[in-house]
């Protein structure tokens, strides 16, 4: 008899929670509703990533001193150092180089460790073609400026999170239109 | 009891241009019928488009936008699409079962309208057994589901289709007894009536105060019976493909999907009649009485009616982002186990705090 009172308890407390549980997850999802999107337009507004964004890598050709670093620290050894040892200088010279972006994890290693500084990352991140090959930049293409979505007149830049002040989790309507830092540039 | 007459309107009309009565009448009769048909379509495209959005807002998306103003005639732009899809019937199929299947589902489900009363004269038949010839309508669209499950020849599909069927006729019983409470209530299982009965003292005459029980096992009841989402495990996708819809395409998955929708839309309308007062005013309020303010409390009746529906549509779309899929035996344990009971309990307490007090 006791026992059967106390699973009536427990089933009965077990419902209250259950129930309470929901009217949390409603409150949630209720509050998401007035909170404003996320979505970017895409090709008519575009994201300007964090300034720590992982893009499309950017090589000086002029900086580079064929050390190779870059490919024993790359997880795939990708980047592909062509180099000419010149006897009369006694130094390597480089012919050239090139990173196959359809391969590439994007993960930085050989950026954090070239000791030239000649590899760095840029915040192009439009990197579709038709033809995977095209993916593979030589590095005339890996030396061109990035492009920003900030420089661009006919899209509206749109900041990413990593811009909003500590705490705001949401995009103020002055976010929509920030001109970058570098348009001198 | 009303001053305005329409169908006796548009007689006299006939014979004053030399019509017969009767002829007048024959053309009377489908209006009304074609008028809710073309209203349950309409209301269709309107909840697909508050669903996207709906679920869009819930999941901070912007969701339709560019088919119309706001995207409204994104969902016209689908049913367009699916209109010109091919209409593909699988070869090993059983070709009568597959193409029957969708109708039975959609029929019975705007059967129901017959009985939905917009306003106090506002319905297409005030039947005696209103509410049970829903109920009863309602169980047939199973049988479709099974049909078009079993007749797709795909493991999936048939799966879909048995499920479907459990989860209407284990959801069907606490829905009826949630029903029958009610009607206890009002004396009558006519919808007129149900209503009539909840007039009086404007929102605290509604009987959510008085079937709370009753009204939270019906939304959960109406919700398995739409095969929405917590329940909507016939179609679940992770593991049946689409269920009972994996092999249709084109208007036959149409008609499911308007089917589907429609349903929704009929719940709505039946919580809005047994628990919300039907076209009632939160508030109630006199107009006077003439013909003229008759016409605007009619279009007042039509507004409340589908104000009502379409918060209780909201609810359901909100459910839909809220609460996970459960189980198929969560599902059925959740029907015979926690909602039967229920609702025979709140069955046996009404009909005993209607047999002391009453």
């Amino acid at each position: 008899m006791f026992n059967f009172l106390q699973s009536i308890q427990t089933y009965r407390r077990e419902t209250t929670q259950a129930a309470q549980y929901i009217g949390q997850g409603f409150r949630v999802t209720f509050d998401h509703m007035s909170r404003r999107p996320v979505t970017i337009h895409y090709p008519y507004e575009k994201l300007i990533p964090a300034e720590r964004f992982r893009g499309r890598i950017h090589f000086e050709f002029d900086k580079c001193i064929a050390c190779e670093v870059c490919v024993r620290v790359c997880p795939i050894n990708l980047p592909v150092v062509d180099w000419e040892f010149q006897k009369s200088v006694k130094k390597k010279q480089l012919r050239s180089y090139s990173i196959d972006f359809g391969v590439c994890i994007f993960c930085g290693n050989c950026v954090e460790y070239c000791p030239t500084n000649c590899l760095s990352m840029t915040e192009e991140y439009e990197l579709s073609v038709y033809d995977r090959h095209e993916l593979n930049y030589d590095h005339v293409a890996l030396g061109r400026l990035p492009s920003s979505a900030a420089d661009d007149p006919m899209v509206l830049p749109v900041q990413g999170f990593g811009y909003l002040p500590a705490g705001q989790i949401e995009r103020s309507e002055t976010c929509y239109r920030e001109e970058s830092a570098d348009d001198n540039l | 009891m009303s001053s305005v007459d329409l169908q006796g309107g548009w007689i006299s009309l006939g014979e004053g241009l030399g019509l017969s009565p009767d002829l007048m009448y024959a053309v009377w009769v489908p209006i009304p019928i074609i008028t809710i048909v073309i209203a349950a379509t309409l209301g269709v495209l309107v909840i697909v488009w508050l669903e996207r959005k709906i679920s869009a807002g819930a999941q901070q998306r912007i969701g339709p936008e560019y088919a119309g103003p706001l995207g409204l005639l994104q969902p016209l732009a689908d049913g367009l699409k699916l209109v010109f899809k091919e209409d593909i019937i699988p070869a090993k199929a059983d070709k009568v079962l597959f193409t029957l299947g969708p109708a039975i589902v959609v029929v019975p489900v705007f059967l129901a309208y017959l009985v939905v009363p917009f306003g106090p004269n506002l319905m297409i038949s005030n039947l005696g057994i209103g509410t049970f010839f829903w109920l009863a309508t309602s169980s047939v669209a199973p049988i479709g589901l099974l049909m078009s499950g079993y007749g797709s020849n795909n493991k999936y599909s048939f799966l879909g289709g048995l499920r479907a069927a459990a989860q209407a006729i284990s959801y069907e019983i606490p829905l009826a007894l949630c029903v029958l409470a009610v009607a206890l209530l009002a004396d009558s299982l006519r919808t007129v009536e149900i209503v009539q009965e909840q007039a009086y003292g404007g929102i605290l005459g509604w009987n959510v105060w008085r079937q709370p029980i009753g009204f939270v096992a019906f939304l959960i009841a109406a919700l398995a019976e739409c095969e929405r989402l917590p329940f909507d495990l016939p179609e679940a996708e992770e593991e049946l493909v689409a269920g009972y819809q994996t092999e249709y395409t084109g208007m036959k998955f149409g008609l499911f999907y308007v089917g589907s929708y429609v349903n929704l839309l009929v719940s709505g309308l039946w919580v809005t009649i047994l628990y919300l007062g039907g076209w009632h005013a939160p508030i109630p309020f006199d107009l006077p009485n003439s013909a003229g303010w008759e016409v605007v409390g009619g279009f007042g009746a039509i507004f409340w009616t589908l104000l009502k529906t379409y918060s209780f549509l909201f609810a359901a779309i909100l459910t839909r982002w809220t609460l996970p899929r459960v189980r198929i035996d969560q599902l059925l344990n959740l029907g015979w186990k926690f909602l039967l009971p229920l609702a025979l309990g709140n069955l046996l307490l009404t009909a005993l705090l209607k047999l002391l007090f009453i």
